[in-house]
């Protein structure tokens, strides 16, 4: 493995940890919120929230690419600012990958909220906690798992982000060659050993990050049943 | 007494030697740049062997970053943050250019690419009428689109006034390296390939030709691999140190070696 191959699994890491710790605060909030609110525009948020799931990952990075390119008006802000580009720079990846992820996180956190007995909720009330109390109090304990499995669902899927990385990272070393864009270098440059080496390793991780996920579910089934 | 006289003056010394060594230090930070260079595809292997050569003579770091033509110039259009383009034609330095995103004069001819056709188990001799007999899926060209490789590829078909439905039949891949890598893994039976890509992959191992296999084409459009550096790198000392040093001997050798021609004069 080359020195350019261990920069881009480091590169991959930093950038999957970014995105898992900035959308913790972002989603939790937002999964509250689909589970709380009658409002009518909660399916419309839902779907919005659900798109990443569904949509090719080409069409999201070619829409960031449109509006974050600095000759478009939220692109030319943001180098007014850092002198920096968000297209093919590394905080354009965690902008994207946030957006990317996002269903990934507050799917599990909305379904662990959804799951918190309405008993516990009604008795935090009576004893005078205020909704805010019950969320921090009650609710996020409750849901300590759901956050486990949305941090590790969110990790894995942006380590395997590739369309979105492409269409506006391309292939910068240390800034956004990623572990999927190095492998598919490799394949172009029919360079299959390394090609082999960094597949196999992203096979078993995404294994191995999965069967995490089910551990955590299973156990949980196992305490409600308790 | 003494003793603290001496003191005083190996301290002096002492001091004396570290600011010595920090001015050094500093002197060579401001000197050390780094540049990022963006390079056809054909131009990678070759890119990264003239970076050694210039790291090992200067504090400079360079990144080799390799893809398309014309994808990596639509990169740059998108805010992509290369210092210079190493480009397989001329179009794309020049529009680069006429954008604002790269320095007018120094646009630069570096080299001249060769287009032939790659043939494994083709006909006795090899001519460009003869794939028409050929049924579509089996001839490899770079995509035009963005690949000037394919480009010229495409020139030299339509010239030999190929059928529509024919030309229709091509596999068009990402990048001239690719129709080396296809017609060597069996997935097309011929391809237009750039000598530079040939050598390069003979160079690793990876693939036999006998010369029978190989034609160069003599009358394919000239495809001059133009540079450019871009506004952003107008005060970057690497990028300027890589422009000055193509032009040296142990460079143009190297672009020998790897199957390009020397432009006869560096514009």
């Amino acid at each position: 493995m080359t020195t350019s191959d261990l920069q881009a699994i480091w590169l991959t890491a930093l950038l999957a940890g970014t995105t898992t710790v900035l959308l913790v605060p972002l989603a939790t909030p937002l999964a509250w919120w689909l589970v709380r609110s009658t409002s009518s525009a909660r399916p419309v948020v839902e779907a919005a929230v659900a798109l990443p799931l569904v949509l090719p990952p080409t069409v999201l990075g070619f829409y960031l690419l449109v509006i974050l390119n600095p000759t478009a008006p939220v692109g030319a802000f943001w180098v007014s600012i850092t002198g920096q580009s968000l297209t093919f720079s590394f905080s354009g990846l965690v902008l994207a990958s946030i957006l990317y992820s996002l269903p990934f996180m507050v799917q599990p956190l909305a379904t662990a909220f959804r799951s918190v007995p309405q008993e516990m909720l009604e008795a935090a009330s009576t004893l005078g906690a205020s909704p805010r109390d019950e969320l921090i109090s009650v609710v996020l304990p409750a849901a300590r798992r759901g956050f486990l499995t949305g941090s590790v669902l969110t990790f894995a899927h942006t380590v395997g982000e590739f369309g979105v990385v492409l269409m506006m990272g391309g292939n910068i070393p240390g800034e956004t060659r990623v572990l999927s864009i190095a492998i598919y270098e490799h394949v172009e440059t029919l360079n299959y050993e390394s090609a082999h080496a960094m597949a196999l390793g992203l096979l078993v991780f995404s294994f191995v990050s999965l069967w995490a996920v089910y551990c955590l579910t299973s156990q949980r089934v196992e305490v409600v049943r308790g | 007494m003494l003793m603290t006289q001496r003191k005083s003056i190996l301290w002096s010394r002492w001091l004396q030697t570290l600011l010595a060594t920090l001015l050094v230090l500093v002197a060579a930070n401001t000197n050390a740049a780094e540049a990022r260079i963006a390079v056809a595809s054909n131009f990678r292997d070759t890119a990264l062997a003239i970076a050694e050569q210039l790291e090992a003579k200067s504090p400079h770091r360079y990144q080799i970053i390799a893809g398309s033509t014309g994808k990596l110039a639509s990169q740059i259009v998108n805010g992509a943050p290369f210092d210079i383009l190493m480009a397989a034609d001329q179009r794309r330095p020049y529009e680069l250019a006429s954008l604002g995103l790269a320095t007018p004069d120094s646009v630069m001819t570096y080299a001249m690419g060769e287009l032939g056709l790659w043939w494994p188990k083709g006909p006795d001799v090899l001519k460009v009428e003869k794939l028409a007999e050929l049924p579509p899926g089996q001839v490899c060209i770079a995509n035009p689109a963005f690949a000037p490789y394919g480009d010229a590829a495409m020139a030299v078909l339509s010239a030999k006034s190929m059928d529509m439905d024919w030309l229709d039949g091509l596999i068009r891949v990402d990048n001239v390296n690719l129709v080396t890598a296809w017609v060597a893994a069996g997935q097309a039976q011929v391809g237009f390939v750039a000598r530079s890509a040939m050598i390069a992959a003979q160079r690793k191992g990876e693939t036999q030709v006998s010369s029978d296999e190989l034609v160069w084409l003599e009358d394919h459009p000239p495809i001059a691999q133009a540079m450019v550096v871009m506004t952003r790198a107008a005060n970057n000392p690497a990028a300027a140190f890589w422009v000055r040093q193509l032009s040296m001997e142990s460079i143009q050798i190297l672009l020998e070696r790897d199957g390009y021609r020397i432009p006869q004069v560096i514009q």
